[in-house]
């Protein structure tokens, strides 16, 4: 019998209930997989960086290949301005991809399937670049709302669109990453139920799917997390270097 | 009123949610929302200390480092580059030089043997002339003493032969001169 495969992302606590002044902080299972994730990013950096060499080895390679990429995406997003923000970038590219490739594990829970958890990261993502935008430009920042070369009729209705899209974005940013996240696990639990189902004569024809889809949801989920950080970036742009 | 309003709304905003939840979308439910957030934070900030206290400067400054020594070794390429540019430029000229000087040795050399070639050619001229005048004479001489032994002969023969078929010795001074009188005759039709 094929399960609700729904049930894969349900929160619940391990081990006893903890609170503070009254705040649940329970320590869950989407904790649990946010502390391995990290733990992991943790150990691939400490590989990589414990015998640094000017001619590197495999792990150092592969640790350099990651520090050029977000490198190099941030430099082409968000230009030379945008280095100091480097270790926030790449923290936060790391973490969503290591907890995507988790999720894809049998057994596994993912953390970004959450929607709290996409939201807060793009909230405070979104909250983040507002402050260097008021910090860096003052209350110029403003203008990203007044494009320029408008016509004087259509400056209200402009300035209205751009400040709705400029709040949708913690909200098109979580949904995106959370949506995708929540589609392709559900897609792979409903083909794997099916296999279950069909048995050893009709399931061969899920199965295939299955495969082909864990192969697409791998690359989703790199693909996701390159998404949220090139946004991110964008974002920053905005804020680093107005356009408007 | 507005308070009242703030609260019925919440109230059916939080109990949709649930409702959501119990629907089938346990994402929404908020019981661990709170919990999620909190370890989020705790999480994300120790990563991010982590990458921008320790991981992100020693590879930046490895990948800097590396950069310099790349820097470095392109110029010292550089310098080798002008030197053996330098050293190729000498060779080329000292090749033109060497080549230009084996012309000029060649042709040199050339002169030089065609002269002493020509020189010995004529010394060999010289020589077998000399030697060809000196054959000449001895073959005149030997012509000639043949000539006379040739006369004494035919005296002697021809005294015998008369001495012989006569009886009596002829006198040896008349046939010495008719035999030199043929003998002349004989010359002068050879050399006609």
């Amino acid at each position: 019998m094929a399960t609700n495969p729904m049930h894969q992302f349900e929160v619940h606590r391990i081990g006893p209930s903890l609170s503070i002044n009254g705040i649940d902080v329970s320590f869950t299972n989407s904790s649990l997989f946010m502390l391995i994730s990290s733990i992991l990013i943790i150990t691939f950096f400490m590989i990589g960086t414990r015998k640094v060499n000017i001619i590197p080895n495999k792990i150092q390679l592969i640790n350099e290949i990651v520090f050029n990429f977000i490198s190099k995406m941030i430099s082409e997003t968000a230009g030379p301005k945008a280095k100091p923000y480097f270790p926030f970038i790449l923290t936060i590219f790391l973490f969503i991809l290591t907890l995507n490739m988790i999720g894809l594990l049998p057994y596994a829970f993912t953390v970004t399937s959450q929607i709290i958890i996409t939201f807060f990261l793009a909230v405070v993502i979104f909250i983040g670049v507002t402050v260097v935008g008021f910090a860096k430009n003052g209350i110029g920042f403003l203008k990203i709302f007044a494009p320029s070369g408008v016509p004087i009729f259509l400056f209200p209705i402009i300035v209205a669109i751009e400040i709705i899209s400029f709040l949708s974005r913690p909200v098109s940013l979580s949904v995106r990453l959370f949506a995708n996240m929540l589609a392709g696990h559900t897609m792979l639990k409903v083909f794997g139920g099916f296999v279950v189902s069909l048995g050893i004569i009709g399931g061969w024809l899920p199965l295939s799917f299955s495969v082909a889809l864990t192969a697409l949801e791998i690359l989703v989920a790199f693909l996701q997390a390159y998404v949220f950080a090139v946004l991110s970036c964008i974002y920053l742009n905005d804020a680093l270097n107005m356009h408007h | 009123m507005k308070n009242k309003s703030i609260a019925i709304t919440t109230y059916l905003l939080f109990f949709n949610k649930i409702a959501a939840a119990s629907e089938g979308m346990p994402q929404l439910n908020p019981e661990f929302w709170l919990s999620q957030i909190l370890w989020l934070t705790g999480i994300f900030i120790i990563l991010y200390f982590l990458v921008q206290k320790f991981f992100s400067p020693k590879l930046f400054s490895l990948i800097d480092a590396r950069a310099d020594f790349i820097k470095s070794l392109l110029k010292e390429a550089e310098i080798y580059k002008n030197q053996i540019q330098k050293i190729d430029n000498e060779y080329n000229l000292i090749i033109a030089e060497a080549k230009n000087e084996s012309k000029k040795l060649s042709a040199k050399l050339k002169i030089d043997f065609n002269e002493k070639t020509s020189l010995k050619k004529k010394e060999f001229e010289n020589i077998l002339n000399s030697e060809t005048q000196k054959a000449e004479q001895e073959i005149n001489t030997f012509k000639k003493e043949t000539l006379e032994n040739i006369q004494s002969i035919a005296g002697e023969f021809s005294k015998e032969l008369i001495e012989k078929i006569t009886g009596t010795a002829p006198n040896s001074s008349n046939l010495n001169a008719v035999i030199s009188e043929i003998s002349n005759k004989e010359k002068k039709n050879q050399y006609v």
